[in-house]
């Protein structure tokens, strides 16, 4: 026997035509051309294929153009035999991904003097001829190899492919949007559309058998998105029995330099270059080296051999807490007096936000060297004991016929309802999500359907419970959340976060009335009892019993009822048209995309965003008693009772999060009585507020949204035809159609629909017939999903309403109250007002469509003749449909007490002058040199342009794309109809993204596999200095010039000052430049796999990974406002407290600081750092 | 949106590599079209500036064998980025103004782009030792374009924690500048395989730079500080080499 090994390990394989001969995102195709010596092609050669991955033997036979093709094949590696009577019979092995179609052609050789089977050990994985999508898929096997498992590998790795700051952290792909990027698991969607995350980023990475990033929508059968989709596939299980052990991630908060020590700052601190360069002094710093961990097993098999199988797989992570993780790690601001810290739109000093540690007390302290960006911290990523499991079955009805059924659940929260994920600290409110948990299905049928045709079909669905950070109201807040809510503090535990920031101060904590509290409830028995509630704004909580501060996260409330998710189905039928003139492929299908958010059931639920905080040196004549003298009780008899008191006829202040002035802060009703019924002194916050008289302001309660029945849907039914066209070897065309319907309704009404179609071309020339060489031009239109964003606008529309209710929260069963039990003095204290969408305040416009992009690309792929290849692309893109908030109406809010209040409601919109454009290449190449060696990685230059004032989607991938995101927060939150205004057009600067591997493989075959593996990313982060303007507030009319339409008078929408607001509120108007210069980084890890076999399939594996083994240290330092601007800043607020502004603008690009404020908005912070982690487990 | 005025060099790029993708390559062809993906690193002036020494670059090559003269000609068009390096000093070490540690820094980072042109030969080296090696010359020139980004800031105020309005002064600015560089290269190629192959190469390498001295290195005691960034800043081209390596994948 001869046999030659031509290839090695198939490494990262840039594949075709998922989807196009695919027939579904989840299984792969073989197929090929079999001809003799000569070239010709052979008719009746038999074609078996054989994998372990698959039931049972799948045969067919070439026909007479020497063609077969066999589809619905799952992952793994493949053995195909190729019999025909008088020909050596020939073999070749090659592993394919789902998703994908591999080419298999071979030539044949007549019996002759050889009579021996000639087995090709090979590699064979090439495009087929019939390619049409950009596709780059990575096999779980090689991911682990070279920069580990999961998604995050693919983001190391694959072009065009941004983990964006934006939407926290999701992808983007080729400029899409984050909501844009479609992410489907095993063919279902599980996009979570208010932010774009995936929403099964837990999936379980030792059941994900492939990941496809698909770059273009190409074929008609995607869309839903502007951007890309990723396509994740795991497990159904096979007909032997297998699984792993793993524990997960091993490391040590010193194994890292970045992490916090206490003589150390931590992450983004300023460590070097001080005076005899000593580092920040943290002497208050005790972080905890607990170990982090987590523990993984799969277990897969069958259940009847050849028909019916099973996988199973499930996740723990015990308590752990892991602070400031990896987002917004950078910052300046902590604890320096900054007036621009808290987002309610007032001066208040700096909440001395920080980042906080765990002591190994339980304390949670405050790192004062940590440099936070102006409130922004990632604070506390914690994962507290949350468990990840999936199910999967798969029944072969028989090989043509298959049935699929998968569940998923993710935990992310232990029973006392803590969130997982992520837990970021305050003021992250756009796009703030704090997953709780979630649940998904997912059934399919596949089937081949005569000789031509594949038929395959799925449902899925999936929900989640989140809290939603933006009670701002900028996108609407599905649920918010609070760990307090109906939860006795003492089932906290002292392993939940919440129990150590509550810390030694639990004392009788069964009290059952603290719900109304937002997550900070002291103890009647501590005497210090207090209500901590605000969704708004940043605050710290004081440990009394330790002395120390502690960050609290958002504070949300708890709507259990809430949900978000979506469900997907697909139906496609794929059929194989044969003519004189070529081969058609001709998909033809429908296909939905169901996004909603299911209110909390009516009656039931409330929430409630109170912001403000607890006054210090509080007494009894600072309570607002609006039902007259008498009316409060004693304070004994509030002893040990944490109660929001929102008393009927409440002010505007008490309902509306844009109160214009402080002093309507102390009209807000908090009542904080210690255990002895005395109001408490609450100068454990230890504010020195600045207000002037307003120095001890309230906490108020502000409703936000009320409880009512029903869901809001946005869906999109797409009908779709795609044909591609093999011409001949040479040519292929492909041209597709797709038509999504698009529409959001409710139950009862829907608010805007349309039909949108969209079109799509390729041609495709192979050079020299041998697929070595192919070129490609395409142009086509994509169709983004609706962004996350609208539904605010709908929802608050829906919501339109308002409603007040009147709880009674003194029982441990709060219910409504008559109108009689809300006057009875008796009740004083427990009654707590509910309002129902007190505002209004934004709607979209009836005429409202997603966007669109129109993507042209030009690609050159070359297939090496011995594996890999490289290849390279032109891509443009430029977006329609672009929209934005826009000032609306002016309506008056007719409070309840008789206060008129006009607001401003805000209109989602399309503008027609936003614009937003990418110019790109990409480069990728996976090469192997030998059997040992292989090089791979990508190479993307972008450069994505956006005139967006304020949307989030149009910088991405910018270190700082944040900081734009917050001030859009800011800005709209802080006065209703405020205008933020970004001029002129804010470039994004060209990107480099550099991500590469090299892997040696060691691999004995005798029972050991060794592999060691480099890592490394380049990503530039361009300086930025924009020149924008901002407005926040009215001024009184002093500064038109600043008003008019600063945005070359293009901005839609009314600029005007409305009536009635004039000299109220803060005012601040900033021109000048907004400047950052975000760190370039380098990132280099070292990875080394060992896998050894210890006894028939037993297997002990273990993996060391080492990032950023130099410890070198990037920096980034900025300017902004707020946090700050750099250049021109013109500063006025809450008069008598301003001074007085400067009108004069400056060279934005040559400005100086020019703080009116007590700001200090510059910084500069250090990232990086070595760190290591270590996994080991068992395979069988 | 107006595209930007660096928005041909990828088409152009695209471009220049369809061609010979699109050029049907016989084996008997003079002609052979070869891709870079080279990476450098750079010594010398730019060392000083606040340039990272590393290079990454994509060039296109197209060669023409010349049998008669025992070698061949070949023209190379490529595009590179030299990365930014962050330049963080904080550069008052007696501080004797009573700078904030924490507030006060001088940044500063300068990048660049932009295209090389190469003409050159090569010709077999130690053909009968080692088979696919080649050395190489030739002249290039560079056209790079450069922008300078500095942003210093400092903070007088003496306690940490409550700096007072106008005790400190900053700016930040932008400069772009470019330079166009003539010069000579050299080096050995060695051909791994028919359609991979690695190049070292040595060539002089220089770039514009910005050399910018803040004039606020004061401390103004009194607020408001109302000093501008009118420091003094000059310009000029640094001189140096680059060694650079990169690795060849037929067109």
């Amino acid at each position: 026997m001869m046999r030659r090994n031509l290839v090695l390990t198939p490494l990262m394989v840039l594949l075709a035509a998922g989807g196009l001969h695919a027939q579904d995102y989840t299984t792969a195709v073989i197929t090929g051309t079999v001809t003799n010596q000569d070239g010709q092609p052979l008719q009746g050669v038999r074609v078996t294929i054989e994998s372990p991955a698959l039931l049972g033997v799948r045969s067919t036979a070439t026909d007479s153009r020497g063609i077969f093709r066999v589809p619905l094949l799952p992952n793994g590696e493949y053995t195909i035999t190729y019999i025909l009577n008088n020909y050596i019979t020939r073999k070749q092995t090659m592993r394919i991904i789902a998703g994908s179609t591999a080419n298999a052609s071979i030539s044949l050789t007549a019996i002759g003097a050889q009579e021996a089977t000639i087995e090709i050990n090979a590699e064979v994985a090439q495009i087929d001829k019939t390619d049409t999508i950009v596709q780059t898929s990575f096999s779980a096997d090689f991911l682990e190899k070279t920069v580990g498992r999961g998604l995050n590998g693919v983001y190391s790795l694959a072009a065009g492919m941004m983990q964006g700051a934006f939407e926290q952290g999701n992808v983007h792909i080729r400029g899409g949007t984050g909501h844009g990027t479609k992410t489907l698991m095993d063919g279902m969607t599980v996009t979570e559309v208010w932010g774009g995350y995936n929403t099964y980023e837990y999936t379980m990475d030792d059941l994900m058998e492939s990941v496809s990033l698909i770059q273009s929508p190409l074929n008609a059968r995607y869309g839903n998105s502007d951007g890309g989709i990723i396509s994740i596939v795991t497990s159904k299980g096979t007909n032997t029995f297998s699984g792993t052990i793993r524990l997960a991630t091993l490391s040590r908060s010193y194994w890292s330099t970045v992490q916090a020590r206490s003589t150390n700052g931590g992450y983004g601190y300023r460590d070097m270059n001080m005076p005899g360069g000593q580092v920040p002094s943290t002497t208050t710093l005790s972080s905890s080296d607990a170990l982090n961990r987590n523990y993984e097993v799969t277990l897969k098999g069958p259940i009847w051999k050849d028909h019916i199988t099973f996988a199973y797989g499930g996740k723990l992570n015990p308590s752990d807490v892991r602070p400031n993780y990896f987002v917004n790690s950078w910052s300046s601001n902590d604890s320096d007096g900054s007036p621009w810290s808290n987002m309610d739109g007032r001066l208040y000093p700096n909440n001395r936000a920080g980042t906080y540690y765990k002591a190994a007390n339980g304390d949670v302290i405050r790192n004062p060297e940590m440099y936070e960006f102006n409130t922004w911290t990632s604070g506390w990523s914690e994962i507290v004991r949350s468990t990840y499991n999936q199910y999967a079955l798969f029944f072969q009805v028989t090989p043509n016929h298959q049935l699929e059924w998968s569940y998923t659940e993710d935990k992310g929260n232990d029973a006392k309802g803590v969130p997982n994920y992520p837990t970021r600290t305050h003021e992250l409110a756009d796009w703030q999500i704090l997953k709780i948990e979630a649940t998904g299905w997912n059934v399919a049928y596949k089937g081949i359907i005569g000789s031509s045709g594949v038929l395959d079909a799925s449902y899925g669905k999936n929900r989640n419970g989140y809290v939603m950070g933006n009670p701002q109201g900028q996108t609407f807040p599905v649920i918010s959340y609070t760990i307090a809510s109906r939860v006795p503090l003492a089932a906290l535990g002292n392993n939940a976060y919440y129990a150590s920031q509550i810390g030694g101060a639990i004392g009788s904590t069964n009290d059952p009335r603290y719900y109304l509290a937002n997550g900070y409830v002291g103890a009647a028995a501590t005497n210090n009892a207090f209500l901590y509630n605000d969704g708004w704004q940043t605050g710290d909580l004081y440990n009394y019993a330790s002395g120390t501060r502690f960050q609290r996260i958002n504070a949300y409330d708890y709507s259990p009822g809430d949900k978000i998710g979506n469900t997907s189905w697909r139906v496609n039928y794929q059929h194989i048209l044969v003519t004189k003139h070529g081969q058609h492929t001709i998909d033809l299908g429908a296909s939905s995309d169901e996004n909603y958010t299911q209110k909390h059931t009516g009656g039931k639920e409330f929430r409630f965003n109170a912001m403000g905080r607890i006054a210090k040196n509080l007494s009894a004549a600072d309570i607002y008693n609006p039902l007259g003298p008498g009316f409060a009780a004693p304070p004994s008899t509030y002893a040990g009772k944490f109660i929001v008191f929102n008393v009927p006829m409440a002010k505007l202040s008490d309902v509306d999060p844009y109160s214009l002035t402080q002093y309507n802060m102390k009209d807000s009703y908090i009542l904080l009585r210690d255990a002895n019924g005395n109001i408490t002194n609450n100068n454990w916050f230890g504010w020195t507020d600045t207000g002037g008289s307003g120095t001890n302001w309230l906490p108020r309660m502000t409703e936000r949204y009320g409880g009512v029945m029903g869901r809001i849907h946005s869906e999109t039914v797409s009908y779709y035809l795609n044909d591609m066209w093999s011409i001949n070897d040479h040519h292929s065309v492909l041209a597709g159609l797709r038509i999504d319907n698009f529409r959001s309704f409710d139950s009862s009404a829907t608010y805007h629909k349309y039909i949108q179609p969209t079109l799509r071309f390729e041609y495709k020339y192979d050079i020299k017939g041998d697929q070595s060489r192919v070129a490609s031009v395409s142009w086509a239109q994509y169709h983004s999903a609706q962004p996350g964003g609208t539904y605010g606008g709908l929802a608050v529309q829906y919501l339109s309403d308002r409603k007040e209710r009147y709880w009674n929260q003194g029982t441990a069963t709060p219910y409504l109250v008559t109108m009689e039990e809300l006057m009875d003095p008796a009740n004083y204290g427990f009654i707590y007002q509910i309002v129902e969408n007190p505002l209004g305040r934004a709607v979209v416009d009836k005429d409202f469509k997603t966007p669109i992009s129109t993507e042209i690309a030009l690609g050159y792929r070359r297939n090496l003749n011995r594996g890999g290849f490289w290849k390279l692309t032109y891509i443009n893109r430029n977006w329609e449909n672009e929209f934005d908030w826009y000032p609306g109406d002016i309506y008056d809010l007719n409070y309840s007490n008789g206060t008129s209040q006009k607001v401003v409601r805000r209109v989602l919109k399309n503008g027609n002058g936003y614009e937003r454009s990418l110019n790109s290449v990409e480069f990728e190449w996976d090469i192997p040199f030998n059997k040992r060696v292989s090089f791979g990685g990508s190479y993307t230059y972008s450069r994505l342009m956006s005139n967006y004032p304020s949307r989030t989607e149009s910088p991405r991938a910018d270190n700082f794309s944040n900081i734009s995101m917050s001030m859009d927060w800011w800005w709209d939150k802080t006065v209703p109809g405020g205008r933020d205004v970004w001029a002129p057009v804010a470039p994004i600067e060209p990107e480099h993204f550099f991500k590469w591997f090299m892997l040696f493989d060691f691999s004995s075959g005798r029972g050991v596999q060794q592999s060691l593996s480099f890592n490394g990313q380049y990503r530039s982060a361009s300086f930025r200095s924009d020149g924008y303007f901002y407005s926040r507030g009215f001024m009184n009319g002093d500064y038109p010039e600043f008003i008019a339409s600063p945005n070359g008078g293009n901005v839609p929408g009314s600029e005007t000052i409305p009536s009635g607001w004039n000299n109220v509120g803060p005012r601040e108007y900033t021109l000048g430049t907004y400047f950052t210069s975000g760190n370039d980084s380098w990132n280099l890890s070292m990875r080394y796999n060992l896998e050894l076999t210890l006894a028939m399939k037993l297997r002990w594996f273990a993996t060391i990974n080492v990032s950023n083994p130099f410890n070198h240290r990037g920096i980034a330092s900025g300017a902004f406002s707020p946090s700050g601007a750099s250049g021109q800043r013109i500063d006025s607020y809450l008069s008598g407290n301003g001074v007085t502004p400067d009108r004069t603008p400056s060279d934005p690009y040559q400005g100086v600081w020019k703080n009116a404020g007590n700001v200090n908005s510059s910084y500069i912070t250090r990232m990086g750092g070595r760190s290591v982690s270590v996994q080991t487990g068992f395979r069988f | 949106v107006k595209m930007h005025k660096q928005t041909y060099v990828p088409m152009l790029l695209a471009a220049l590599l369809s061609v010979p993708g699109l050029h049907a390559q016989g084996s008997d062809s003079a002609y052979s079209y070869t891709l870079k993906l080279r990476l450098g690193l750079t010594a010398g002036d730019i060392q000083k500036t606040h340039f990272d020494n590393k290079i990454i670059a994509l060039a296109a090559e197209a060669q023409r064998d010349m049998p008669n003269i025992g070698g061949a000609v070949f023209c190379e068009l490529g595009w590179e980025y030299v990365p930014g390096r962050h330049h963080d000093i904080y550069p008052w070490g007696e501080n004797p103004w009573k700078l904030t540690p924490r507030y006060s820094f001088d940044n500063r980072k300068e990048y660049g782009n932009g295209f090389t042109v190469r003409l050159g030969y090569s010709a077999p080296m130690l053909s009968s030792l080692v088979p696919g090696f080649n050395w190489f010359a030739g002249l290039g020139v560079d056209r790079h374009k450069v922008r300078s980004e500095v942003n210093y800031y400092f903070n007088f105020t003496p306690n940490t924690e409550t700096p007072a309005p106008g005790q400190y002064d900053g700016g930040t600015f932008v400069q772009e500048g470019g330079s166009i560089v003539p010069g000579v290269f050299g080096g050995l190629k060695y051909r791994y395989s028919d359609e991979l192959g690695f190049e070292l190469s040595l060539r002089n390498f220089g770039m514009w730079h910005l050399d910018y001295t803040p004039s606020t290195y004061q401390y103004n005691a009194v607020p408001p500080v109302d000093a501008r960034g009118t420091g003094t800043s000059k310009t000029g081209t640094t001189r140096g080499f680059a060694i650079e390596f990169a690795l060849t994948m037929k067109i």
